[in-house]
């Protein structure tokens, strides 16, 4: 493996490794790319969804006369009325114990607030507001469960038969309890982070229609077109029968890997023969799509007196919330990535989630990566402070190596230039600020991560892409990728444009149709350049020797004597313009294209002691720095100058990466100060979009991003992945810079100006 | 257009009577509208849905600002961006400017008029609080007369002030009181919310004591609130010993939760506000004043 990494390190490349204009960029910029809910399509109807008023109920009478009787309202569907209303649970639970299904609509019973419970269908949406109100259904109330903790103990109400544990994972490498005992300093801490939302621009949406062959056809925003086949399943029709397309995304973060809308639309289009549209509301969106985990974890960590880490002992609890979706595997990223880029040969890890009456948790950036950054670094802070030593010196002292293993059991095969990331953000931070007043005092923060990007091992996972020349030279890309706005359709064009030698605007790449373009799997766990990027360079590679082998044909010239280069093929008679090869590729019976497939390396599931060979393909390393000023009478926070540097082995588009890392910088910021969704016992009181705190461009500092390339990497031309991980560090970087500034470390979540200013009184006390 | 949730009608307005007839024809089911900043987001949110919209911001004799006699006199679709960069509100009423700046996102400013926000009476807004502390009225005019209102009887709790359907504020008067200094402090989440906490200041000093103090803040109740008997506590006292005496604040006030805020939390913000709001008063006294 590590041999066809460096298969390709540092040659030279013309179009991928630049900041070229991305294919996306113009139409974006002049508002003309048509997003999901963009199109309307002549004849469309309108659905929305009725949705539970309460967290926990038996629903014990449903009504949709009234509604019905609504001029305009054309049909209501209860979940008796779904072909297959059992949506099967793809994630990752306890051995012999199966998951328990979510539902399409609810039938009998609701679980969480917002959870839907009929799909009304009208005229337009006048009609569709007054039917949905229309609709009646009585619940009785079931006792209601929203602490995780509570939700685990023998007698907690049980939001699922069986009880309430979900998942449950495990690592024990080495003698954890012998290196306590031997250990020179042993520290411990306890972190609590809460539950955030996507807050994407363009909420949840598509259209549907029925076609002239009888398929369902869904233009829908979704990081993943796969779901056709969940879709088929739900309305009971062969997979092939549906047809998902995802235009360009306004964001995705996690929030559009599960299905949204798209149930609802095919069920309404199945129900009317008509084409529908559904829109999902700023509140729905807040009020009842899945939402990032909050998590409780304790940490113990032994190191020696000169810093080195000798053992974690280290417990995780997660509330899942109401349904299973993707908490299990969120789960295992948190088991995995716990101890974080750092060598620790006596590791324990003991993870739990639970079911609570809270919307469910499901798949959000970072993906589990994310919330024990807040532990792990803040430990290795506290070893450092106990052993007097530099809390840098420490992290470089303690930072992975290529070669090394996980504590999850699995080497790492590539570079690790995490002290390359922490010594790059420490020279571009600069001086210290000066404070603005005497209230105010300057801190600087530190914090590392390790995510990996690429799905697990036993998913066996692939990507497809099919690469062609037009009969004028032009280069034509179909690959089955949905793009988040990250920029995944501009990079394939980029590396089509780079191993055939044209310029990009000559590259045109349908993407995203899991009909018409090769599936190349979803837009989730950071794999898609990965992936797809793999895939188009394994095909635009055989066009390019099919290019050339057509030449050779035509020409009589031998294939070692002739290059594709810019402007076509090079032969010793002169260059062959594209249009002409090709039309001596079809003179000469070669073709002109290639579909190939990329597998991602494979291993068996992990058992729930995780210790195995694969089980991810690759990590991403990086470091940030923040200054922060406190107000130390209110405990604001703010945050004045910011870098963050990460390795992506090698940048396909160097300002996509640098829009990508700020990005997440902004929204770990987010994380880290502002952001959370509010309960009142199951109660999702945070609808209205001004209630959540996004931060806004005047709350942001100045980013500084930082992009290193170590040429290794396991994606096209050495790049990582690098959607994920840069979210990952904000929080503890904050953190940091906040116990810098004024002495004390907030340990839970948002670092919200009350909790700072406690955490300040605190220390004055003590 | 099948997809239009509600229909309402529209008209400008082209003069303070008209828009007054207009008013009055419509009735309960007529509101004004100028800037639209906080009636069109209640509008988006279903909070609110008039049948009547008659629309005051074009009307030339509500965007005036001149002194007249012993007042500065803002008409009532002056925006808050206006009151940001206007010399006479620099010059007798710079504690609105001051506020005005705190107000929203600069698109919010440039859209949102001072008569609409003292209309609307958000408990959190910046504007009300601040003519509660300088002391300002405001001009109701319908088509049955015209009458003067103080600001700080004018709210009457969350989103509801002393205006009944017909009626429109039509300019806001501040007394000119040239010896005062002016502070106003808020404490927000995010740059632009609405504040957790605020206050606003206005004192006149005798050498270094503080001979007269008006001191209102947001936050603590469900409209702004005078706190007369720290005002009446600090008279007297010297800066220094004025800015230490804030302390403790908090403890005097009962502040109900919020599901985002503490009450406690909420009144240590206050607490802190209202110190830097006086101390930023005291050094904004102009010695060079007559």
């Amino acid at each position: 493996m590590t041999d066809t990494v460096r298969d390709h390190v540092r040659r030279p490349t013309r179009v991928v490794n630049t900041s070229v204009l991305r294919n996306d960029a113009r139409e974006k910029l002049l508002g003309r790319t048509r997003y999901a809910g963009d199109l309307d399509v002549a004849g469309q109807l309108h659905a929305r969804l009725v949705r539970s008023p309460v967290p926990s109920a038996r629903i014990v009478a449903k009504d949709a006369s009234a509604a019905l009787a609504i001029p305009g309202v054309v049909a209501v569907l209860f979940g008796e009325d779904v072909p297959n209303n059992e949506i099967p649970t793809n994630t990752a639970g306890i051995k012999g114990r199966p998951l328990p299904p979510s539902w399409v609509l609810a039938t009998d019973r609701v679980r969480y607030h917002g959870e839907p419970v009929a799909l009304v269908v009208a005229a337009n949406l006048r009609a569709l507001a007054a039917g949905e109100a229309a609709v009646e259904v009585e619940y009785d109330l079931l006792p209601v469960v929203s602490d995780p903790e509570r939700a685990l103990e023998p007698d907690g109400p049980e939001v699922h038969e069986g009880g309430n544990l979900l998942s449950q994972w495990e690592i024990d490498r080495g003698d954890v309890d012998a290196a306590f005992a031997d250990a020179d300093v042993v520290v411990e801490g306890r972190y609590e982070a809460q539950v955030v939302d996507h807050a994407y621009l363009e909420p949840e949406t598509g259209v549907g229609w029925l076609d002239d062959e009888g398929v369902i056809n869904i233009r829908v925003s979704t990081q993943e077109i796969e779901h056709y086949r969940r879709i088929a399943h739900v309305v009971g029709l062969t997979d092939s029968k549906v047809r998902v397309q995802a235009p360009y995304l306004g964001g995705g973060f996690g929030g559009k890997e599960d299905m949204t809308v798209e149930p609802y639309i095919a069920l309404a289009v199945q129900r009317t023969g008509r084409p529908v549209k559904m829109t999902w509301t700023r509140q729905e969106s807040l009020t009842a799509r899945a939402k990032r985990h909050p998590v409780r974890m304790s940490y113990r960590t032994a190191a020696t007196a000169d810093g080195r880490l000798l053992a974690h002992d280290i417990e995780v609890v997660s509330d899942a919330g109401a349904y299973p979706l993707l908490s299990g595997f969120v789960l295992l990223y948190i088991t995995l990535n716990a101890a974080g880029p750092y060598r620790c040969d006596n590791v324990r890890v003991r993870s739990r989630a639970a079911y609570t009456n809270n919307t469910p948790g499901s798949a959000f950036r970072g993906f589990g990566g994310m919330q024990p950054v807040l532990g792990y670094e803040a430990q290795i802070d506290k070893v450092a402070d106990a052993t007097g030593r530099d809390r840098v010196e420490v992290r470089k002292r303690n930072a992975f190596t290529a070669g090394d293993r996980i504590p999850a059991g699995q080497r790492i095969d590539t570079a690790v230039w995490l002290p390359q990331c922490i010594d790059a953000v420490l020279e571009r931070i600069g001086p210290r600020p000066e404070p603005s007043s005497p209230d105010h005092r300057v801190g600087l923060g530190l914090a590392c991560n390790v995510q990996p990007y690429g799905r697990v091992a036993w998913m066996n996972d692939s990507a497809s892409a099919w690469v062609g020349c037009e009969r004028n030279g032009d280069v034509v890309v179909r690959c089955g990728v949905p793009d988040v706005g990250g920029g995944q359709v501009s990079s394939l064009a980029q590396i089509a444009a780079e191993v055939l030698h044209v310029p990009m605007d000559k590259v045109t790449v349908h993407f995203g149709d899991s009909a018409r373009t090769p599936l190349a799997g979803r837009t989730t766990a950071t794999r898609q350049l990965y992936m797809s990027g793999n895939a188009v360079l394994a095909a635009a590679r055989v066009l390019r020797a099919r290019l050339v082998e057509g030449v050779a044909r035509g020409s009589g010239h031998a294939e070692s004597a002739l290059t594709l280069a810019e402007g076509g093929v090079i032969t010793p008679d002169g260059v062959v313009p594209l249009a002409e090869v090709v039309m001596m590729c079809l003179a000469n019976g070669v073709a002109i294209n290639a579909m190939e497939t990329y597998f991602a390396p494979t291993g068996p599931p992990v058992a729930q002691r995780i210790d195995a060979e694969r089980i991810v393909p690759d990590f991403t390393f990086g470091a940030h720095a923040a200054y922060v000023e406190v107000d130390t009478r209110t405990g604001a926070v703010r945050p004045l100058r910011y870098v963050a540097a990460h390795d992506v082995g090698r940048a396909i588009n160097p300002a996509s990466v640098r829009g990508q890392i700020e990005g997440a910088v902004v929204q770990g910021l987010g994380y880290a100060l502002s952001e959370r969704i509010v309960y009142d016992e199951g109660v999702n009181l945070t609808g209205a979009f001004y209630q959540y705190a996004v931060p806004t461009a005047a709350d942001c500092p100045e980013i500084e991003v930082v992009v290193l390339e170590s040429g290794e990497g396991v994606g096209p031309f050495n790049a990582r992945g690098i959607g994920e991980p840069p979210i990952g560090p904000c929080a503890a970087t904050i953190a940091s810079a906040i116990e810098d500034a004024v002495g004390v470390r907030p340990t839970t979540l948002p670092m919200l100006a009350e909790r700072v200013r406690a955490c300040i009184d605190e220390r004055a006390q003590s | 257009m099948s997809d239009v949730l509600t229909t309402m009608a529209y008209e400008r307005a082209r003069s303070v009577p008209e828009a007054l007839v207009l008013l009055a024809e419509g009735g309960e089911d007529a509101r004004p509208i100028s800037g639209g900043q906080s009636l069109v987001p209640m509008m988006n949110l279903g909070l609110a849905a008039p049948a009547f919209l008659v629309d005051v911001s074009a009307v030339p004799g509500l965007r005036t600002i001149a002194v007249e006699g012993e007042h500065l006199v803002i008409g009532a679709a002056v925006t808050h961006a206006e009151l940001t960069s206007d010399p006479l509100v620099a010059e007798h009423a710079p504690l609105l400017a001051r506020a005005a700046r705190q107000i929203g996102s600069q698109r919010i400013r440039n859209r949102g008029t001072i008569g609409g926000s003292v209309a609307h009476g958000d408990a959190a807004a910046e504007l009300p609080v601040s003519c509660h502390v300088l002391e300002a009225d405001y001009r109701i005019e319908s088509a049955t007369g015209t009458e003067l209102r103080a600001a700080g009887p004018f709210s009457l709790g969350y989103y509801q002030t002393d205006l009944a359907p017909g009626e429109l504020v039509t300019a806001i008067r501040v007394p000119l009181r040239p010896r005062h200094g002016w502070g106003f402090q808020e404490y927000s989440r995010r740059a632009g919310d609405f504040a957790l906490a605020s206050a606003a200041a206005g004192v006149r000093l005798e050498g270094d004591r503080i001979a007269e103090v008006a001191i209102a803040v947001t936050g603590a109740a469900d409209r702004p609130v005078r706190l007369g008997e720290l005002e009446r506590s600090l008279t007297g006292q010297s800066v220094a010993s004025a800015v230490r005496s804030v302390a403790g604040l908090a403890a005097e006030l009962t502040v109900a939760d919020d599901p985002y805020c503490a009450g406690a939390d909420r009144a240590r913000l206050i607490e802190v506000m209202v110190e830097r709001a006086v101390r930023d008063a005291c050094a904004d006294v102009r010695k060079d004043r007559p």
